[in-house]
This record gives structure tokens, C-alpha cells and sequence, in this order.
């Protein structure tokens, strides 16, 4: 196996565990505004981690160019949208979720 | 066998967002079933960019382009919409 | 590539029960932009990409907006139950219906199949196939037929498809329903 390849399974593999996590929270988590953190950080970062690992695979060209861009775009787009649902949240009055209760 | 890991990966992401169309159906709120569906926006446009790169289809990323549009657009669009006024951003 | 396929057909069928059966109308219009994401990402994986795409702009974009606007000027239903009530009457209907179309699946030939009916008797496809590069110079034969062979059709399906955006336009600006 070259090192590009086991560059692109560790990425892989990172990209694969953070989404697992992302995954995991948004069915798990208890309120709006946690299942918005957990979509925002593990979801963006399993996305950036395989594409970085797709950008490997593709090597020099184009591709990865737009690869790259589609990675710039994700990281800034994502956090975003989840900003946007949870202040909509916010803005209906949806109480955040205490233990106490 | 790249390809193969590709595809594996792909197939993987795939079931994940199955596994999250769960709470875009179960709500309870809105926002849980938006947010739901953008997580499912970002992890389509991965699962595309995996199969650009598996079955070696360099146009597949241009239309996970504009998939990324469209997915953060979606998701902005329909928590504009459930606020009754006032922004989101 | 078949495992990514078949996941992708039990995503589709889950999300297209869930949107028949979500009792609130909001909640069924943002699992049907899931839908259509679904979908689409299945027919680019099928190698039609155009069909793909406009899958995604029209199915998870322009249709989701109209639907979004049209609820804006008509109500929304409430209720505490998230799913609607099934009638098992019906479902069996429906699920008698899909089996009985299902069992002409295995007849169809198989995705790019070379002895398929359409391509091995077929002279028209031949011949489009062919010759269509020579004839028009484009090097996608879809889009050969649709923009060359049959220019002036599109053209009026061009001229269908803004007609009826100008008139929504006109319809939404007026707001008569407020």
C-alpha cells in the first residue's frame, strides 16, 4: 500500500467515526439546541475529513480543485444553517431542555 | 481496492442517513425535522463526491455543487419561513 | 455500487411512506425535499445526471418554496398525533397494487443491457445513436435530441414553463389571499 492510500483510509475512517457521532446525536441528544451543536461540529468535520480523503484519491487535477471548494463551501455553509434553525428555534420560544425537569 | 473502500464508505453514509431520517420524521419540533434534513443535505453531497471519486465521474462534483446550494438555501428558507418575523442569520 | 443502490431505494421508499402519512403539512413538505435528495442522488447514481439535477432543483427547491407559500396563504392543520390515521382497508389496497406492479419489475432489462429491445431492434435509437454527432455536432445524444431533433418542442416547453412562473409571479405579488 503507497502512503497516499493509507492517508486516504485514515481520513476516511475519521470522516466516517465524526459523521457516525453526528448521526448518533441528532437521534439521541434530548433538545433542539444540543442536536443543533451536535449537527454543526461532528456533522462538518466527518464531511471535511472525507473529502479531504476524496481530494487524496483524486490526486492533482480539477476534481480536486472543486473537491476543495465543495469542502470551503460545507465548512462554511453548515455551521451557518444550524445557526439559522436554532435561533428560529429560539425565536418560538422552545425552552432549552434542563435536567431537572 | 480504493475504489472499493470508496464505495464501502459511501454505502455506510448512506445507511447514517437513513438512520437520521428518523428524527426528520419524529420531530417532535420543526427545527428538529430542518435540521434533520440538512444533516441528510451534507451527507448526500459527501456521498456524491465519494461516488465522483469511486467510479471515476468527475462531473458527479459539479452537481454536488450545487446540491450544497441548495441544501443550505432549503435549510435557511424553512427556518425564515417558521419564524414569523424578524431574521434567522 | 448495488449496495449503495439498494439502501438508497429503502431511503426513498421510507421517505415517500413518511410524507404520505405526517399528519402536519409542514413536516410532510420538508421529509419530501429529503425525498427528492434521495432520488435525485439515485438517478445520478443510474448515470443520468441532468435527470438528477433537475430532481434536486425542482423536487428539493422550486417545489418546496411553492408549497412553503402556499401554506403562508392557506392554514395549516394541527393536531396532537404526528402520523395520520390508516385505514387497513386501504393500505391493503395500496400494498396489493405494488406488489402486482413489482411483479413486472424482473421482465425489464438490466441498467445499460446491449440486447435490450430498444437498442437491438430499434433502428430510430440506432440511428440517433449513430448519427446524431455527424448530424449536429453535439456530443451528447440526449441533448442532441432534445435541443436539435426536436428544438422547436423544447422551445415551446420553454416558453410553457416561463409563462406559468411570470403568472405565479404576478398571482404572488398581488397577494389577493391575505
Amino acid at each position: 500500500m503507497t502512503p497516499t492510500e493509507i492517508a486516504v483510509i485514515i481520513f476516511l475512517g475519521g470522516g466516517l467515526f465524526f459523521t457516525l457521532v453526528a448521526a448518533v446525536g441528532v437521534i439521541r441528544l434530548p433538545d433542539i439546541y444540543s442536536r443543533a451543536h451536535t449537527a454543526s461540529q461532528a456533522d462538518t468535520l466527518g464531511a471535511g475529513l472525507t473529502l479531504v480523503a476524496v481530494a487524496l484519491t483524486l490526486g492533482l487535477e480539477i476534481s480536486t480543485l472543486k473537491t476543495v471548494l465543495l469542502l470551503v463551501f460545507i465548512f462554511i455553509t453548515n455551521p451557518t444553517a444550524a445557526h439559522a434553525v436554532a435561533r428560529a428555534a429560539h425565536e418560538q420560544d422552545i425552552e432549552p431542555w434542563r435536567e431537572d425537569r | 481496492m480504493v475504489n472499493d473502500i470508496l464505495l464501502g464508505a459511501a454505502a455506510v453514509f448512506v445507511v447514517l442517513v437513513i438512520v437520521v431520517l428518523y428524527r426528520a420524521v419524529r420531530g417532535p419540533t420543526m427545527q428538529d425535522r430542518v435540521l434533520a434534513v440538512n444533516v441528510i443535505g451534507t451527507n448526500t453531497v459527501v456521498i456524491l463526491a465519494l461516488l465522483s471519486a469511486a467510479l471515476d465521474v468527475p462531473y458527479f462534483l459539479d452537481i454536488a455543487l450545487v446540491y450544497a446550494l441548495l441544501n443550505f438555501l432549503m435549510a435557511v428558507a424553512i427556518s425564515k419561513f417558521t419564524v414569523e418575523r424578524g431574521g434567522v442569520m | 455500487m448495488e449496495y449503495v443502490a439498494y439502501a438508497l431505494v429503502i431511503f426513498v421508499i421510507l421517505t415517500g411512506i413518511a410524507t404520505a402519512l405526517l399528519r402536519d403539512v409542514l413536516a410532510a413538505i420538508i421529509v419530501f425535499a429529503a425525498y427528492s435528495l434521495g432520488m435525485a442522488l439515485l438517478y445520478t447514481l443510474l448515470l443520468a445526471p441532468d435527470v438528477g439535477l433537475t430532481e434536486a432543483v425542482i423536487g428539493a427547491g422550486v417545489t418546496t418554496i411553492l408549497l412553503l407559500l402556499t401554506i403562508v396563504k392557506t392554514v395549516r392543520p394541527g393536531g396532537e398525533r404526528t402520523f395520520e390515521r390508516l385505514d387497513p382497508r386501504a393500505a391493503l389496497a395500496c400494498g396489493a397494487l405494488a406488489v402486482v406492479f413489482g411483479l413486472t419489475l424482473p421482465d425489464l432489462p438490466a441498467v445499460g443491457d446491449p440486447n435490450s429491445p430498444i437498442l437491438s431492434y430499434d433502428a430510430v435509437t440506432g440511428h440517433y445513436l449513430t448519427q446524431s454527432y455527424a448530424e449536429t455536432g453535439v456530443e451528447n445524444t440526449v441533448t442532441a435530441v432534445l435541443a436539435a431533433y426536436r428544438g422547436f418542442d423544447t422551445f415551446g416547453e420553454a416558453t410553457v414553463v416561463f409563462a406559468a412562473g411570470v403568472a405565479v409571479l404576478v398571482v404572488l405579488r398581488r397577494e389577493v389571499f391575505t
